[in-house]
C-alpha cells in the first residue's frame, strides 16, 4: 500500500493553523498525505538549518535531510511516543548527520578552509573588536557579514563533533538540556560538560584567528 | 568542592536558564559581588550571541518534493519486490518443507534398516518378533526331545568316537558346544567311561561344532557315524567319518540326499582305508559358518539331531 495516499486532506485555510505533532503524526500514520507534508514544512527549515551548521555543506545537508525525513515517514509506525517526536526527528538527524561526519572527516572544514581566500582581515578584526569590546556592538549586525559567518563556522567545524552537535543544539536550534541528552542519548551532566567545554573552546579557537 | 569545571558549567548554565531560581539567585549574588566572574560570563554570553548571530539557513524549495518523490520510488520498490518474490518464496519454502520431510523419512528409514540389521541379521522382524514373544514362553531348560519332536526332524543320526583319550575329545565337544551356544540343547546321559550326549539343533549349527571339533579328530582311533534312515531296513553307517564328510551329509535337503552321500562316503572310506588318526588338518575342508545370533533364532529351519557317544580305547 502507497504510504502517500491523499485522504483527508488538509486544506489551504488550516495550513496556518499550529497542528500539535501528535495529531499530524497520528494521521500520517493512517497514511494522510497532507499530514505528512505538514510535518517535513514544519520542521524542513530547522532540520536543514541545524545540520548545515554541524556539516557545514549545503550538499550534504539537503541530502541528510531529505535522508531524515525520508527515514522518520518510514519508521513512523515504530514511533512509540516515549519522547515527542520533535526529539524524536532531531536524533534521527544528529545521528545521520554525525555518522556522514565521522565516515567523510571534515570535508566541510576543508571546503571552508578553500573559501578563506576572500578574507581581508576587516573581519577578523570586527571580530577582535566585538569579542574585546566592552560596549557590545549588535552582533547580528556583525554575523550578518558572510566573511564573518564563515569565519564562525570555521571555528565551529573546529570542535569535535560532540561538542559541535551540542553547540548548535543549544545556541542555534535553542533546544534545552533535558532535550539535547535525549536527542544525543547522553546523561545531562554530559550535555552540561560538553556543552561548558566547547564553549571554551570555541572562544580559544576565535581569539586564535585574531 | 567546586573547581574549575564545575564553575564554568554553573556560568553556562546560568547563562542558559538552566540552573533553578534558588541557584540562579545564588549565582546572580555571586556574579555581583566577583568581577572576575562576571567577566568570564560576559565572555561566555558574546560566543554565544556570535552563534546564535548565525543567520539560519533554509532547506531547498524542492526538499519536499524530493522527499515525496523518493518515498514514491521506495514504496513502488517494495511492491514490485513484494510482487515479484512472493511467488518464488513461497515456492521455495514449500519445496524446503517437501525435502526436509523427504530426508527425514529417509534418515528414519536408514536408522530403522541398521538396527533392524543389528537386531534381526538374517529374518524377517515379524518372525523375530514372534519367535521372541514363543522364547520368552518356554521354559530355559526345555527337553530337547520335545524340541526336535515339534520340528519334525529332516536329519537323525548317532555318531560314535572312541579315542585313548576320550577326555580330551569330550572336552573338545564341550567347548565347542559352550562356543556356539548349544550346551541348552545337549541333552546327556552317561554311561561308566561313556559319555553320550543328543544335540538338537540347526544344521548349520551342528556342522559348526563339528568343524571346531577337527582339531581333536586326529587324536580319534574310530569315527563311526550311523544315518538314522526311516523306512529302511537298516541305518546307513559310515566308517572313518570325517568332520567334512559329516558336514556334507547334513547339509543335504532331504533324507534320501543324505543316505546317497552317507553310501558314497562310506564306501569311499572302506577303499581308501584311511583312519582318523591319518586325517591331517588340511584334509578337513568343510566350511566354517558364521553365526550371527543365537540358536534359538533358527526355530523354522529344519532341525537335525545327532547323537554322539565318545568312548575310550578298549
Amino acid at each position: 500500500m502507497s504510504k502517500l495516499k491523499d485522504n483527508n486532506r488538509l486544506g489551504p485555510e488550516t495550513a496556518n493553523i499550529s497542528i500539535d505533532d501528535s495529531v499530524l503524526v497520528r494521521r500520517c500514520r493512517s497514511g494522510d498525505n497532507a499530514a505528512m507534508e505538514r510535518l517535513i514544512l514544519k520542521y524542513q527549515n530547522r532540520i536543514y538549518n541545524t545540520i548545515m551548521k554541524i556539516c557545514a555543506n549545503s550538499h550534504d545537508a539537503a541530502e541528510l535531510t531529505q535522508e531524515t525525513f525520508v527515514k522518520v515517514i518510514d519508521n513512523l509506525s515504530g514511533f512509540k511516543g516515549k519522547s515527542s517526536f520533535y526529539t524524536w526527528l532531531f536524533r534521527i538527524a544528529v545521528n545521520l548527520t554525525l555518522n556522514h561526519c565521522r565516515r567523510n572527516g571534515k570535508l566541510g572544514f576543508r571546503s571552508l578552509d578553500a573559501e578563506n581566500g576572500s578574507d581581508d582581515g576587516r573581519t577578523r578584526q570586527s571580530l577582535g573588536d566585538f569579542l574585546r569590546d566592552s560596549t557590545e556592538p549588535n552582533p547580528a549586525d556583525l554575523a550578518q557579514s558572510r566573511e564573518m559567518y564563515k569565519l564562525i563556522m570555521k571555528a565551529l567545524m573546529k570542535l569535535d563533533d560532540d561538542q559541535r552537535a551540542v553547540v548548535v543544539l543549544r545556541d542555534i536550534e535553542d533546544m534545552d538540556y533535558a532535550s539535547i541528552a535525549n536527542v544525543l542519548d547522553v546523561e545531562l551532566g554530559t550535555v552540561k560538560s560538553r556543552l561548558s567545554r566547547a564553549r571554551a573552546n570555541l572562544r580559544d579557537i576565535l581569539e586564535a584567528f585574531l | 568542592m567546586i573547581n574549575e569545571q564545575n564553575i564554568n558549567e554553573i556560568l553556562n548554565a546560568y547563562l542558559d536558564e538552566e540552573l533553578t531560581p534558588r541557584q540562579h539567585n545564588e549565582v546572580k549574588r555571586m556574579l555581583d559581588n566577583d568581577e572576575q566572574l562576571a567577566l568570564r560570563l560576559k565572555r561566555l554570553r558574546k560566543t554565544k550571541m556570535l552563534i546564535q548571530s548565525m543567520p539560519a539557513a533554509e532547506a531547498p524549495p524542492e526538499l519536499l518534493g524530493e522527499v515525496k518523490n523518493a518515498l514514491e520510488r521506495q514504496t513502488l520498490f517494495e511492491e514490485k519486490s513484494f510482487e515479484t518474490t512472493v511467488e518464488p518464496g513461497k515456492t521455495s519454502l514449500m519445496v524446503r518443507k517437501i525435502i526436509s520431510a523427504a530426508a527425514m523419512f529417509a534418515l528414519v528409514a536408514a536408522l530403522l534398516g541398521v538396527i533392524y540389521t543389528i537386531m534381526v541379521p538374517e529374518r524377517g522382524s515379524t518372525v523375530f518378533l514372534t519367535e521372541t514373544w514363543q522364547e520368552s514362553q518356554e521354559p530355559a531348560q526345555q527337553p530337547v526331545a520335545a524340541l526336535s519332536e515339534d520340528k519334525g526332524d529332516i536329519f537323525k543320526g548317532r555318531l560314535e568316537l572312541v579315542a585313548v583319550d576320550s577326555f580330551q575329545i569330550d572336552a573338545a565337544f564341550n567347548r565347542a558346544a559352550a562356543k556356539h551356544e548349544l550346551l541348552e540343547r545337549l541333552a546327556s546321559d552317561h554311561q561308566a567311561d561313556q559319555k553320550k550326549y543328543t544335540l538338537t539343533c540347526s544344521p548349520r549349527s551342528m556342522t559348526a561344532l563339528l568343524v571346531d571339533m577337527q582339531n581333536v579328530w586326529g587324536e580319534l582311533t574310530s569315527a563311526v557315524f550311523h544315518l538314522d534312515t526311516p523306512g529302511a531296513d537298516s541305518d546307513q553307517t559310515v566308517r572313518n567319518i570325517l568332520p567334512d564328510q559329516l558336514a556334507g551329509i547334513i547339509a543335504q535337503e532331504d533324507i534320501e540326499s543324505m543316505s546317497e552321500t552317507a553310501s558314497y562316503y562310506a564306501a569311499h572310506n572302506d577303499d581308501s582305508g584311511l583312519k582318523p588318526a591319518d586325517v591331517s588338518p588340511d584334509m578337513l575342508t568343510a566350511p566354517k559358518p558364521v553365526l550371527t545370533g543365537r540358536e534359538d533364532d533358527h526355530h523354522e529351519q529344519p532341525m537335525a539331531t545327532l547323537t554322539i557317544v565318545i568312548s575310550p580305547t578298549h
